[in-house]
């Protein structure tokens, strides 16, 4: 029994996450305070509702380059529409904001979906691409500037403002749970609900797995495709409004080479990245971890300047103890 | 009389205007095991895919329980209680044992929800039909082809299947194995589920079925239970004609050994194995699947280095450390797994020709001309009697048997005198095996030392002069095939089961 949690993929990412909290702990007593954990989950809900996202395509066999871009535009042209009804006097609800952003989400990752089963593009030329011509038409028919909290639609605002069980700090701030971590936490749990309980959710394992094979029991590809790209869309829409809404400006540059980071997390948390396999369990571990490293390498004297260097050994790391783990399977069940 | 599961009324079928079927009457029982054997092209599998819906069919009628379908579809043959088992099973080795047997059944039922619960008892349910037991979590990426294989199995009965089609079943697995697949496949029969046994093995198929249906070019030229076969038939009624089985009499052109080795053993693969190979002599090596034989070719060709013992060549004392010193002292190494050792699938014939001998071909400015190439690739495309073949063909592109000549010819290019070939005619129908056979026994009859891997007895009776069967990793038995018979050998070969 022990012998399989070791086995699991996710075994890894929460074993490193005790590893670092204990020497972050031990470095740095203040690592353990209730606003350093707080802030930790803060930090956590951008790339957490991102990595959704990239897992599910990951798993289907693919690596996506455009979700950051796709979170992107359909954050900043929703916030851009809404300023502009806000300016003539409509105060919009978040969840309107939301749900738009979502929509012209899924609406970009269809597209991708479109290159990859029409016309037959690797995943990761094709959304490589795809993201070039996001961001080419954002600039050129959307805007490139700033909007600024003034501007922003005010729900937008009320939403970055709002802490859960909050109190008062030393220094006198307000601390407090922010609310965007429970829809991080909402985000992780449908995304693992569809992809474990759904048929649609399997069938991108199948396809992950074995292309021909998940066509042969009857799924159909191209529906399977269609589901993964807009999923992904959608799900970079949800976390780009959220994300903008957090720091208060849409700034169009703001993810700019953010797509490593939460694609290194996904991986991290046992998704594999030739496809078939990865949870939302392990995903929401390693994006934790990621953070876990990147808030607290500093506390222990490490320049921040190293944490790409910690995030490559990681990395290499990751795929080193998955490539044990697999072997170890092996003997485990070929014995029976 | 068994209810029809299937009834073939002259069937005929054509792929661009060239008759692939030809007035094709056959039917199934519910319950009996029916071999479908003939030669690679001879239109099996277009057989199967027309009872299986894949291809639709222009003469005859074709009845799937009794009902008439004029143009089967995939899901109606699979409503009507059809299952294939392809050779690569279509598993998923991402998934688990349940998931992989219960997906079926759920995309069959249009189930939008995933009941996990559900899952199990399909799995579990189909496992206990069979009466194998299997961990239902397991990852299929960390079970064998055999466990796979049950798996696919598993999942075709979940489906209520009552006609299995099996393709080729036995080709990955080892004579235990294949034993409990029998034992599997008599279950089934039992409870009054039909096979279709598709093989080339021809001992397998008097061993387990209970009628033969022999296709050749597009007829069924025969269709017989099992008892009133003719077993010494079966091969001419294959191939139209008689192929003699007689053992193979080596005159070696030289006294002194090519290759000797002694006691040589590399940890955990084999131990102290000797022999000598003379040139023009053909050595068998035999033995269960992981009793070593493998292992050895694989050291041989430098693979994985022995690590004691003394290997000499034409009397000298040679050290092979890795495969560009094995090809140095002259030896060749022909793959069991051709397709993803020993060929550039997607490349053409010429360039599959020449990829070993490539730094032969160019000239002293390191290019390499198309007319040395075309040259290189005709001289060997006749050597080896694939005639109207052209050598801009990509290699993909070839039946089993003449991809199995192009990885000789590849081979031969580098002139070697010692080849090792291990199971040169796995996969390969009966013609093109004799075919491959005489090209051996020529190279040997030119003055090569051949060594053969294989478990085919009548490979080895009929090829090679000598025969060591391993087992446990070590040798078992030595001896001149004309003095064994092919039971002898067989009982050679088997006797690990005992222990």
């Amino acid at each position: 029994m022990i012998k399989r949690i070791v086995l699991k993929n996710e075994f890894l990412s929460l074993s490193m996450i005790l590893l670092f909290g204990i020497i972050f702990g031990i470095a740095n007593p203040t690592f353990l305070s209730l606003i350093n954990i707080l802030d930790l989950l803060k930090m956590c809900v951008k790339p957490a509702i991102f990595a959704c996202g990239v897992m599910i395509v990951l798993i289907s066999g693919g690596i996506d380059m455009s979700f950051l871009w796709i979170g992107m535009f359909s954050a900043y042209s929703t916030s851009k529409l809404f300023s502009i009804v806000q300016a003539n006097g409509t105060i919009v609800p978040f969840a309107v904001i939301l749900l738009v952003s979502m929509f012209i989400g899924a609406l970009l990752g269809s597209i991708n979906s479109l290159l990859v089963s029409k016309f037959r593009i690797p995943v990761f030329i094709a959304t490589l691409s795809s993201a070039n011509i996001f961001m080419g038409i954002m600039f050129q028919f959307v805007g490139s500037e700033y909007i600024f909290p003034e501007q922003m639609p005010q729900s937008m605002i009320e939403f970055s403002n709002k802490l859960l069980f909050s109190f008062p700090s030393q220094g006198g701030t307000l601390v407090g749970l922010h609310v965007s971590v429970l829809y991080a936490i909402a985000a992780l749990l449908i995304t693992h609900l569809v992809m474990r309980y759904t048929m649609m959710g399997r069938s991108v394992y199948a396809l992950g797995g074995d292309a021909s094979s998940a066509e042969r029991v009857g799924f159909s590809l191209i529906k399977t495709n269609l589901f993964v790209f807009m999923m992904a869309g959608l799900i970079a829409g949800l976390a780009g409004a959220i994300a903008i809404s957090n720091i208060q400006v849409a700034n169009p540059y703001d993810f700019q080479g953010q797509e490593l980071t939460v694609t290194a997390a996904v991986i991290i948390g046992g998704t594999r990245v030739t496809g078939g396999k990865g949870s939302v369990l392990g995903v929401a571990l390693g994006v934790l971890l990621t953070n876990l490293i990147s808030q607290n390498l500093i506390l222990v004297g490490v320049p921040p300047e190293y944490n790409k260097f910690v995030f490559g050994l990681l990395i290499i790391f990751a795929t080193i103890v998955q490539a044990v783990q697999e072997r170890a399977r092996k003997a485990l069940y070929r014995g029976l | 009389m068994a209810d029809k599961l299937v009834e073939l009324k002259t069937i005929n079928k054509m792929f661009s205007g060239v008759s692939v079927l030809k007035n094709v009457d056959l039917s199934v029982y519910a319950g009996e095991v029916l071999c479908l054997v003939g030669e690679n092209g001879s239109g099996k599998s277009t057989l199967i895919k027309i009872i299986s819906g894949v291809y639709p069919y222009e003469g005859g009628e074709l009845y799937l329980a009794g009902k008439h379908f004029a143009k089967p579809t995939p899901t109606q043959s699979i409503n009507e209680g059809i299952q294939v088992i392809y050779q690569d099973f279509s598993v998923f080795s991402n998934l688990t044992v349940a998931e992989n047997i219960a997906m079926s059944s759920n995309i069959q039922n249009k189930k939008k929800i995933v009941n996990w619960r559900r899952n199990h008892k399909i799995a579990s349910e189909a496992l206990k039909k069979i009466d194998v037991k299997m961990d239902l979590e397991a990852e299929l990426a960390s079970l064998s082809v055999a466990q796979k294989q049950i798996v696919a199995i598993s999942r075709a009965i979940s489906q209520k299947a009552k006609l299995i089609i099996m393709d080729e079943p036995t080709t990955a697995l080892t004579r235990k194995e294949i034993d409990r697949l029998f034992e599997i496949i008599r279950g089934l029969k039992a409870q009054g589920i039909a096979i279709i046994f598709v093989s080339h093995k021809l001992d397998e198929v008097f061993e387990i079925c209970d009628r033969i249906a022999v296709i050749r070019s597009g007829e069924i030229v025969v269709d017989l239970p099992v008892e009133e076969f003719p077993r010494d038939k079966l091969v001419y009624y294959m191939i139209g004609k008689d192929i003699q089985e007689e053992c193979f009499a080596c005159s070696p052109s030289a006294e002194n050994p090519m290759i000797r080795v002694n006691n040589i053993s590399r940890r955990g693969e084999f131990r102290n194995v000797s022999f000598s190979v003379r040139p023009g002599e053909i050595l068998a090596i035999t033995g269960q699947l992981g009793s070593g034989r493998t292992e050895l070719a694989l050291s041989l060709f430098g693979i994985n280095p022995i690590q004691s013992g003394e290997i000499f060549i034409q009397g000298k004392k040679v050290k092979i450390k890795n495969q560009r010193e094995a090809r140095k002292l002259g030896i060749a190494y022909l793959p069991e797994d051709r397709l993803s050792e020993g060929l550039y699938m997607n490349r053409s014939l010429g360039d599959n020709f020449s990829s070993v001998i490539i730094s032969q071909l160019k000239n002293r400015f390191g290019i390499i001309k198309n007319a040395v190439l075309e040259s290189n690739s005709n001289y060997w495309i006749e050597k080896l009697g694939m005639t109207r073949k052209r050598y801009t063909t990509p290699a993909s592109d070839f039946s089993g048997g003449n991809q199995q000549r192009i990885v000789l010819g590849k081979w031969l290019a580098t002139s070697p005198k010692i080849f090792v070939l291990n199971g040169p005619t796995v996969g390969v129908d009966v013609k093109s095996k004799s075919e491959i056979h005489a090209v051996i026994k020529d190279l040997a009859a030119q003055g090569m030392a051949v060594i053969i891997i294989s478990d085919d007895i009548g490979e080895i009776l009929s090829t090679s002069s000598k025969v060591i069967v391993m087992r446990d990793h070590h040798i078992i038995f030595e001896g001149n095939t004309c003095d064994i018979s092919h039971q002898e050998l067989n009982a050679q070969i088997l006797s690990s089961q005992a222990n």
